[in-house]
């Protein structure tokens, strides 16, 4: 194993390999949900000499890991990432990658660089974050960093990364709408880690197309012992605890074992096509005004939706102190009382007990089959909420 | 005939104003009384830096401010019980000072500032108070001002235009409001220079300024800083500009309004002074990663990091505080 670790550097071991610029960098990213498998294969073609190794897969020593490098009460995301570079780095990585959006993302990158150079690792960080995003900056940063591509075949191989990530979406979205009643266990999982699998060797737009038609139809033959009145619970949230498992301790798997299909409208496709803040105000019925930031009005619009479709529950996840959820919050209680929705508040940091966890979604699920019951009973036959009494919307001055 | 206006103070809990808090009569007419409304300004988070150019403002507009008192243990324990566990406490004062106004005034103003430009950009949680206001208090009438990209004018003057203020008399008001509050600021800042030059232990304390100026979170610690000894100076009467400009070598990439004024304020006068508190509140969100950056690099003056919380233990405090000071004072005396 390299010993990355060097102390005394005369680059300040920015750059490890100056001298010898043909050897083959290790290139490496932290975790998200699964969206490793598109994000390797953009990096490979982008960087085609160089290896792309994805952070390992996270676990509890990741997280042990991360809080102990990070501060205390920043958002639980900061320290998964932590956790992703320096297991990263142990195994050899030499260049770190990292992203950044609005809320506290935005600063991640300069001060995970900061604290990883002060434990004594060497690497050089990328971070497209704010205003290094944007396409020329992003070209620019490419190219210092020795990667042979054009634009045009940039521009090709972010075409198939959003196709691929697309495609992701769309599988994993019918996964979790059908994975509590499939009927031999195993089948999606296994559907699903092939789709990962030969993503990550789809390097052409037509590969990646013929790929989710596959998979597609795969996930369609698999039998599925669909109940009469499926209960259907949709996840709301901040972005990282909504699509990351391990941040929100499986809570997907865990539903769909309580036999409810799961809708999650959060995704990386939603965040880079379908983010329109303007469009969205509308759609939270004035419960509010302005954006709170982040993804706090997407939130609300889709409690409003889910409300609206006759959804049994929601399930709002975030981590310890996001501040745009936290912003979103009383617009989303007022919202579930009016609207008559059951929602329950779930706030992850590293700390969080899964017992503890557990009980309360027990609770939760237990309380969704009592009111599906109940209203089979009463015979208001499907039991799909029509939306009766919006509540009084909030005054506005003048 | 004119009628001189002056801000009601809420005596709620026997406290009186703090010393910037200049009471004086403004010139307004109430143009056949068609104004007569009260506006109530919660004294947290923004009045902490606008308050005075809020007052002048709706007072040239013929209306009468309503101001909440100092925060008080009770207003905070008001605050949090209507706000999520997780917020930071600034918002828990907030909400408790909201809480107090309601019902004695016609409307509750809480603005919605979120950025001075693309790289000036205010905590997030400004972005959502006006919204978390409504829907946490579902019968208050709230008077929103929504200022983006530092277009402050515009959202003044929509603002006034929407409780039906001719355009001429809300620029007035609003010229006036910005004149009395760079009036107080050039006197704070000139009040902070002529204590600079007579004190003998400086210590910088750089905090949020409303985590500065509440009359419970940072007033306790600018009494303890005063009692063991030293010369309290604030990171927010240090030229604001200024320090703005030089917080990219103090942190490069920072992008919060607020904290780069902070930061920037170490940067600039760290060489001046002998010691630097950082103050932040639990759990601030862009402290959390700002106070991280500021510890480790700023290296060549006694700098350490202070969290306040709602259990204001001040024996705790006091504790870090005196043994702060008596660092610096064995330093002094080692160096010198």
């Amino acid at each position: 194993m390299r010993d990355n670790r060097v102390t005394n550097n005369g680059n300040q071991g920015k750059f490890p390999n100056m001298n010898n610029s043909k050897a083959p960098r290790t290139i490496s990213f932290p975790h998200m949900g699964n969206y490793y498998a598109p994000i390797a294969r953009l990096l490979r073609t982008v960087f085609p000499f160089d290896r792309v190794v994805p952070a390992p897969f996270m676990t509890r020593e990741t997280i042990a890991l991360g809080s102990r490098h990070s501060p205390d009460f920043v958002c639980s995301p900061f320290k998964h990432n932590m956790g992703c570079y320096i297991q990263a780095l142990e195994a050899g990585a030499d260049i770190l990658i990292q992203t950044g959006l609005g809320c506290r993302f935005g600063y991640f990158g300069a001060l995970q660089e900061r604290l990883l150079r002060d434990l004594g690792y060497t690497f050089e960080f990328l971070c497209f974050s704010r205003e290094k995003a944007r396409p020329l900056a992003v070209y620019r940063m490419l190219k210092l960093h020795r990667s042979p591509l054009g634009p045009m075949r940039l521009l090709h191989a972010v075409c198939v990364a959003m196709l691929g990530i697309h495609a992701l979406d769309v599988c994993e979205s019918y996964i979790r709408q059908n994975l509590a009643y499939e009927r031999s266990k195993g089948t999606f999982h296994a559907i699903l880690s092939r789709f990962l699998e030969e993503l990550q060797e789809a390097n052409g737009i037509s590969k990646v197309l013929l790929l989710r038609k596959r998979t597609i139809r795969a996930l369609r033959e698999v039998e599925l012992n669909l109940p009469s009145r499926k209960l259907r619970v949709g996840i709301i949230g901040e972005l990282y605890t909504a699509m990351d498992a391990f941040s929100n301790h499986e809570i997907e798997r865990f539903l769909a074992g309580r036999g409810i299909s799961v809708q999650r409208d959060m995704s990386v496709t939603f965040l880079i096509f379908g983010k329109r803040d303007k469009r969205t105000i509308k759609r939270t019925g004035g419960y509010l005004q302005y954006p709170v930031g982040a993804n706090g009005i997407d939130s609300v619009a889709w409690l409003r939706d889910y409300a609206q479709r006759g959804f049994d529950g929601v399930i709002h996840v975030k981590s310890f102190g996001c501040t745009p959820e936290l912003n979103a919050m009383p617009a989303l209680t007022r919202l579930s009382r009016d609207m008559g929705i059951p929602l329950i508040h779930l706030s992850f940091d590293t700390q969080t007990s899964e017992t503890g966890l557990e009980t309360r979604l027990e609770a939760f699920c237990d309380m969704l089959e009592m009111r599906r019951n109940e209203e089979i009973k009463r015979g208001t036959g499907s039991g799909h909420r029509v939306d009766l009494n919006e509540g009084s919307r909030p005054r506005r001055a003048g | 005939m004119t009628i001189i206006k002056f801000p009601r103070v809420l005596l709620e809990n026997g406290l009186f104003l703090l010393p910037w808090q200049i009471l004086r009569p403004t010139s307004g007419k109430p143009e056949g009384g068609r104004f007569f409304m009260v506006i109530g300004l919660p004294r947290a988070l923004l009045y902490h830096r606008y308050g005075t150019m809020w007052r002048v403002f709706f007072e040239e507009l013929g209306c009468q401010t309503l101001i909440s008192g100092p925060t008080t243990t009770a207003l905070l324990e008001e605050g949090s019980r209507v706000t999520a566990d997780e917020s930071c406490t600034p918002v828990k004062i907030f909400m408790g000072h909201v809480q107090i106004l309601r019902g004695k005034c016609d409307f509750i103003f809480v603005p919605r500032i979120t950025d001075f430009g693309y790289f000036d950009e205010m905590c997030v949680r400004f972005f959502g108070l006006c919204d978390m206001v409504r829907n946490t208090f579902e019968d208050a009438a709230v008077l929103c001002c929504n200022i983006e990209q530092g277009r402050e004018r515009e959202g003044y003057l929509q603002m006034a235009r929407s409780l039906g203020v001719k355009r001429r008399e809300a620029q007035r008001a609003y010229e006036r409001g910005v004149e009395a509050m760079h009036r107080e600021e050039n006197g704070r800042s000139i009040r902070q220079r002529l204590i600079w030059s007579g004190a003998t232990m400086r210590i910088l304390i750089a905090a949020q300024p409303y985590v500065l100026r509440d009359a419970f979170l940072g007033e306790p610690l600018i009494r303890l800083v005063r009692e063991a000894g030293a010369t309290p100076l604030f990171s927010e009467d240090c030229g604001k500009k200024a320090c703005r400009g030089s917080a990219e070598e103090a942190a490069p990439g920072l992008y919060w309004h607020f904290n780069k004024e902070s930061l920037g304020a170490i940067a600039q006068y760290r060489s001046e002074v002998d010691g630097v508190i950082l103050v932040s509140a639990f759990p601030c969100g862009t402290d959390s990663l700002v106070g991280e950056m500021a510890v480790r690099r700023i290296r060549d003056v006694p700098l350490i990091h202070l969290l306040l919380d709602e259990q204001q233990g001040e024996a705790g405090l006091q504790t870090r505080i005196e043994s702060f000071v008596d660092m610096l004072r064995a330093r002094a005396v080692h160096e010198g």
